[in-house]
């Protein structure tokens, strides 16, 4: 017979961290793994790299990377960092293996683009669930590996500092902001000014969303998720998803954005028997894994009352690529999402009573 | 006015049978019969109002009645499913409890000890890992095969040439829960996936369960119940010993051939709507027999109403000891269980 009960409240509270992280597990649809693009080339561009660039020590909360020349072969875990990493020309050889709104490759579709349209090779996967396969990574030979925006432990960074300098958190694990994971990972590839100007323009491209929908500005929003049944847990500021629609001029419902985050989150779990708190919210985001998943949830009577979802001006993100991409502001996602994403949250817009 | 003493309410305790056998048993057992009753009704109340919303009884009480369009009133009507879950579910374990200690004349047995759980794991883990079923709706249909097929297969194994006796169907149990339970281990760690939606499972919840679900269960429960509401003289004789139960005039085979697809509906309805919930099949027989005695007439009902009510109140209990998160039922009935069973291996040694 099985002992349930201490292994799955561990198991659970994994999950709940899992979850927080958006990390969304148990999905893995099992994609191929590509076979590991030819080791020789090497797929790093030196253009636009800094003069006096290197050498570089990046400070994280882990420890320290000294970088002494620029990198050939970067790896990358977490969120975001593949992303940025490319579009600074620098294609890595190993990434993450995506199991949520990915493609056939392992990788998110913007980066899949961007890697065939400079004519890169593919990156290998590993996985990193329910632990980070080191063997892999080691077999990449890596010089550089690129985590500011992931949960690694302070004994798996020693274990992958052992195989090259490598750059995490540098505050709390999963919550390190958009501009400054960029600004680290320009300052690891020694492309500073370049890395810079993608921030300024990045911040101009949804600068420009902003003044292009005035209705956004007075609308209050919450994103909650509420994928489990008889859950509800709302992002708070901090949390990518978050940040991306008050770039666009959307305010926190201020009840809302008042509710303590539970401990090492960004989220505050609430349960949806207090779905009553989100009666003062314009706009509702959230996401589901699939539509089935939708209809479930949608299905709960209190669920279904919340005013939000009974007028529409609500945005339930079904689609798992729009949902990771619309979680990052990187050069590859934002043009990627936001065409798409500000379309509904105007539609949505447009119903609030 | 002789009578004015008897006629009373007991005060304290129950008293002992006396050689007389039916009718002073009666007398404190019915007025204990409709306490049990009350505390259930209680349990049911404190299942609608409590939780990460707290609603007030009176506020309960007017939803169920005249239901306005508060927010308050949706909040009961979704805690409906799941009280409606622990009422029955909570009496198809603990009946389905006392069937199986009566049948294997085992007082440790449980309803698992026919493969119940391991059979309903089993199909449900190879559903999720294959054919990538998955959500409420296909659990159940998932569960309920795996749970008669292992109760099907215990049965064969355990029976003889003289059909089934105690001894080989409690072996045939442990055998058969290895086995299938190997196989589960297998596919579950196997596959991270299927890890991840199995020990949601296999915990046992009330929570965010579907209120259609108690519609699909109920014909195998009603089915069930109905069953084991014709075993309690067989049961009492069988509790003599075959040969005597034989002597008597009981048809031995017959009233385990009744008792297990008896237990096995109840179970496996009860396993395939909410998950595997531990102990309460094997303490509530227990708690109920410390004050009937063995009678099977007393100890079937006294179950059914106190089982519901156990599972109900460590439902409350599992949603207000970790607020606003809630623990699940399976969780707290095992941490209230096992006293229980320690008690009552201390009292079997008494006895011995």
């Amino acid at each position: 017979m099985f002992t349930p009960t201490a292994l799955s409240k561990t198991a659970r509270r994994i999950a709940a961290v899992a979850v927080a992280a958006g990390l969304v597990i148990g999905l893995a649809a099992c994609s191929t793994p590509t076979s590991a693009g030819s080791s020789a080339s090497s797929s790093s561009s030196t253009s636009g790299t800094d003069k006096g660039a290197f050498p570089v020590t990046i400070k994280s909360a882990l420890g320290s990377a000294t970088i002494t020349k620029a990198p050939k072969r970067v790896v990358t875990i977490g969120w975001g960092s593949t992303d940025t990493a490319i579009s600074l020309g620098v294609v890595p050889v190993g990434i993450e293996k995506q199991t949520f709104g990915n493609d056939s490759t392992g990788d998110y579709p913007w980066d899949t683009a961007a890697i065939k349209k400079m004519g890169g090779a593919i990156p290998a996967t590993f996985n990193v669930y329910p632990d980070i396969d080191v063997s892999a990574i080691a077999a990449l030979n890596p010089d550089l590996i690129l985590a500011p925006q992931s949960g690694i432990t302070a004994a798996q960074y020693k274990t992958l500092s052992a195989l090259a300098p490598t750059v995490a958190y540098p505050g709390q694990p999963w919550q390190t902001k958009w501009d400054t994971q960029m600004r680290l990972i320009g300052k690891a590839l020694g492309k500073t000014t370049l890395v810079n100007k993608q921030i300024a323009d990045l911040k101009t491209t949804l600068a420009n969303y902003s003044t292009k929908n005035p209705e956004f500005k007075g609308l209050t929003f919450a994103y909650v998720y509420s994928a489990q049944p008889g859950s509800l847990s709302i992002y708070q500021q901090g949390d990518p998803r978050v940040e991306v629609i008050k770039a666009l001029g959307l305010t926190e419902t201020p009840s809302i954005a008042a509710l303590p985050a539970s401990k090492d989150t960004f989220t505050s779990d609430i349960g949806l028997e207090k779905a009553n708190l989100l009666d003062k919210t314009d706009i509702l985001f959230t996401w589901f894994n699939d539509e089935a998943n939708e209809k479930q949830i949608e299905a709960q009577p209190l669920f279904a009352q919340i005013p939000a979802v009974k007028r529409g001006s609500y945005v339930p993100n079904v689609d798992q690529k729009l949902a990771m991409a619309s979680t990052f502001i990187t050069p590859l996602s934002v043009p990627y999402a936001l065409p798409r994403y500000v379309k509904m949250i105007k539609k949505a817009a447009s119903n609030v009573g | 006015m002789a009578d004015t003493a008897t006629a009373a309410p007991p005060r304290a305790g129950l008293s002992q049978s006396g050689p007389r056998r039916a009718s002073p048993r009666a007398r404190t057992l019915l007025p204990a019969l409709a306490l049990a009753g009350g505390v259930l009704l209680f349990a049911v109340f404190l299942s609608l109002s409590v939780g990460q919303q707290h609603v007030p009884l009176g506020t309960v009480w007017q939803a169920l009645v005249s239901p306005g369009h508060a927010y308050d009133d949706t909040v009961v009507q979704s805690r409906i499913p799941r009280t409606l879950l622990g009422l029955l579910c909570g009496a198809a374990l603990s009946v389905s409890g006392v069937v199986v200690q009566g049948l294997t004349r085992n007082p440790l047995g449980d309803p698992g000890l026919l493969g119940v759980n391991v059979g309903a794991s089993a199909t449900l883990v190879t559903g999720i890992a294959f054919f990538s079923a998955g959500t409420g709706q296909e659990r159940v249909w998932l569960a309920l095969p795996g749970a008669f097929a292992a109760t099907a297969a215990v049965f064969a194994l355990g029976s003889g040439r003289r059909g089934a006796t105690p001894v080989r169907l409690v072996l045939a149990g442990a055998v058969i829960t290895a086995v299938v339970g190997a196989y589960i281990q297998a596919v579950s760690l196997s596959y991270p996936q299927v890890f991840d939606d199995y020990r949601f499972w296999v915990v046992g919840s009330l929570a965010g369960r579907d209120a259609s679900l108690v519609g699909q269960v109920l014909p195998y429960l009603v089915l069930g119940f109905a069953l084991s509401a014709i075993l309690p003289s067989s049961l009492n004789a069988l509790a003599l010993g075959d040969d005597t139960a034989t002597a008597l005039g009981a048809k031995v085979g017959r009233t385990r051939l009744i008792g297990g697809v008896a237990a096995a509906l109840l179970c496996a309805g009860s396993t395939a709507a909410v998950g595997p919930i531990s102990f309460v099949g094997l303490a509530v027989p227990h708690i109920v027999r410390s004050f009937t005695g063995a009678d099977h007439r007393w100890l079937m009902p006294f179950s059914a109403l106190v089982g519901p009510a156990l599972l109900l109140l460590a439902d409350v209990l599992g949603r207000v000891i970790a607020a606003p998160a809630e623990i699940e039922v399976g969780v707290i009935t095992a941490f209230l269980g096992a006293p229980v069973l320690l008690l009552a291996v201390r009292r079997m040694r008494g006895r011995s």
